[in-house]
């Protein structure tokens, strides 16, 4: 038997493949009487017998913590009305959807008769708005009627684009194998800067707080939906990537885009409507902070502490945290144990629904803005 | 290698009909496994720790769509390493690259468990990507090879050819030959 069949028995045995007893006989024998098959197999022994790398403690913990309250979650989710889970999704009414970015100019006023003014309109849930008479019933059978008509155009993208991706699906997973064997240069990637946002947008200290989970991470921080906009996708630019599920059951890798002087971040759901994050903010003692996260997959799950900064283990935020000096905080402030404000500073879960953090479950930690 | 994955169909199944005790049970008895894979992958505990994170969430999502017809370790490995390559290529994390050249065998008494552990793993880092991959599938997650190789979409001989390389350098890279 050659060095090379010897060998290669053995590692197959090694792995519970069935071989032929005599084949394995004759291989075992090579190996003692070769020295270097020998020494093989005395290597395999030791490899066999290393330890694997232990997780550090608390791993598990952390997992069972992430995973219990997102099945808490999903039971409250599924407890909510119809209504309430299509205002989320929905802009409440036209002026908030079109008035901040410029792409309102694109489609025009509210009165415009483009069918995209018109389903917003009528997804405005009958909101009379300034300057937008609704009263004629004929008038409503033809909003009712563009609106469908939309609807059926989007249906028939939508379709179109369901079966490009499932044809190009064999091309990408062999182009995974050869990214895998040597991975291109990826798109480097920035955050939007905070001391970017238009006059427009509302001012960290009074953003609206609310107790939605919809969140996606990006570079190491958090944003919160907004919801969809009605954009030109060439005013927008690619600025990196994340991996959420959105509107799908399974987290992937989504471009992020980014509108020259927005903070807000901008993601394409399967259904090719962009929905625009904006970032969290909050203010302690002059400055402005940012909800920073790990990495979260799953949209609906509530932003937690980078993995860098260990989760305390006591409700007084101890070992991690110790609580910061500070005056006129509804909500306590903590910072690092063995650090200062400077660095960032964390909230503990059950701030009320009133603070940027109002909701979430998990301690939140908040980077100084830039 | 000491740690199989734990495949045990009940607590699975009751997992899936949303027994989370179940599930944290499947969570203890195998996250040491994923950590593994991921710390090969990565090289960087941290992303490593966030990698296992992602791949229980990931689990715990697609329990409803789970083919109880494969076996929970195949369906594992199959998460985590997709979830290494699609953070890889969201450009999330890197793995940290190690040149051959700079491994070393560890000093002192290989009997040592921690010198061992150290070794063997700064060790999986150098290997080349698809072979520690098909290592990881069939000696870390227990997988077999028709299975590892359906997994990876590449054929059984190639499957095999990849684990034994891994092996042989393995073998080599530390110096077993002449200190074993």
């Amino acid at each position: 038997m050659e060095c090379l069949e010897a060998q290669t028995t053995i590692s197959e045995a090694l792995d519970g493949t069935p071989i032929d007893a005599t084949w394995l006989t004759s291989a075992k024998q090579h190996c003692r009487e070769c020295s270097e098959c020998g020494a093989f197999v005395r290597g395999l022994a030791v490899i066999k017998r290393a330890p694997l790398p232990q997780p550090p403690a608390g791993l598990a913990d952390s997992v069972m913590i992430a995973v219990r309250a997102e099945a808490a979650e999903n039971a409250r989710r599924e407890a909510r009305t119809p209504e309430e889970v299509s205002a989320r999704m929905i802009p409440a009414t036209e002026s908030e959807s079109l008035s901040e970015h410029s792409p309102d100019a694109t489609f025009g006023s509210p009165d415009s008769s483009g069918p995209l003014a018109h389903s917003l309109d009528t997804a405005a849930m009958g909101t009379d708005a300034p300057g937008r008479a609704r009263t004629s019933p004929f008038a409503t059978i033809a909003w009712a009627s563009a609106a469908a008509v939309f609807l059926l155009g989007i249906g028939v993208v939508a379709i179109g684009g369901i079966r490009q991706m499932s044809s190009g699906s064999l091309a990408k997973s062999s182009a995974i194998e050869s990214e895998y064997a040597g991975s291109s240069t990826q798109d480097t990637a920035r955050a939007p800067s905070a001391t970017d946002d238009s006059t427009q947008e509302v001012a960290p200290s009074a953003q609206p707080a609310s107790s939605s989970n919809d969140f996606v991470s990006f570079n190491g921080f958090a944003y919160r939906l907004v919801g969809p906009e009605a954009m030109q996708r060439s005013s927008l630019s690619d600025i990196g990537m994340t991996t959420t599920s959105l509107d799908s059951t399974t987290p992937r890798a989504r471009t992020v885009k980014a509108l020259q002087g927005s903070s807000r971040i901008y993601l394409e759901d399967d259904r090719f409507q962009i929905l625009a994050f904006e970032p969290v903010f909050r203010e302690f003692e002059g400055r402005s902070y940012q909800l920073s996260t790990r990495d979260i997959s799953g949209f609906g799950t509530w932003p937690m502490l980078p993995s860098q900064i260990a989760a305390p283990s006591q409700e007084n935020g101890a070992p991690s945290f110790v609580e910061a000096q500070g005056t006129g905080q509804e909500v306590k402030i903590y910072r690092l144990a063995a650090g200062t404000v400077g660095s960032g500073i964390a909230v503990a879960p059950g701030s009320p629904a009133s603070d940027p953090a109002g909701g979430n479950p998990n301690w939140t930690w908040w980077t100084p803005a830039k | 290698m000491p740690g199989k994955p734990i495949d045990d169909a009940e607590l699975l199944a009751a997992a899936r009909e949303g027994d989370l005790d179940a599930f944290e049970a499947l969570v203890r008895g195998n996250t040491r496994i994923v950590y593994a894979h991921a710390l090969r992958f990565f090289g960087d505990p941290t992303a490593a720790e966030d990698t296992v994170q992602e791949v229980w969430i990931k689990v715990y999502r697609s329990l409803a769509t789970f083919d109880e017809r494969a076996r929970f370790s195949t369906w594992l490995y199959r998460v985590t390493r997709n979830t290494c390559l699609d953070q890889m290529r969201a450009g999330a994390r890197r793995p940290v690259p190690v040149d051959p050249l700079d491994i070393t065998a560890a000093p002192g008494d290989l009997a040592d468990e921690v010198a061992l552990s150290a070794s063997v793993e700064h060790a999986m880092r150098a290997l080349a990507p698809e072979d520690r991959d098909a290592f990881s599938a069939v000696a870390l997650f227990g997988l077999t090879y028709t299975e590892a190789a359906d997994s990876v979409g590449v054929p059984i001989g190639t499957m095999k050819s990849r684990v034994f390389r891994a092996r042989r350098t393995l073998v080599h890279l530390l110096d077993l030959p002449r200190r074993g």
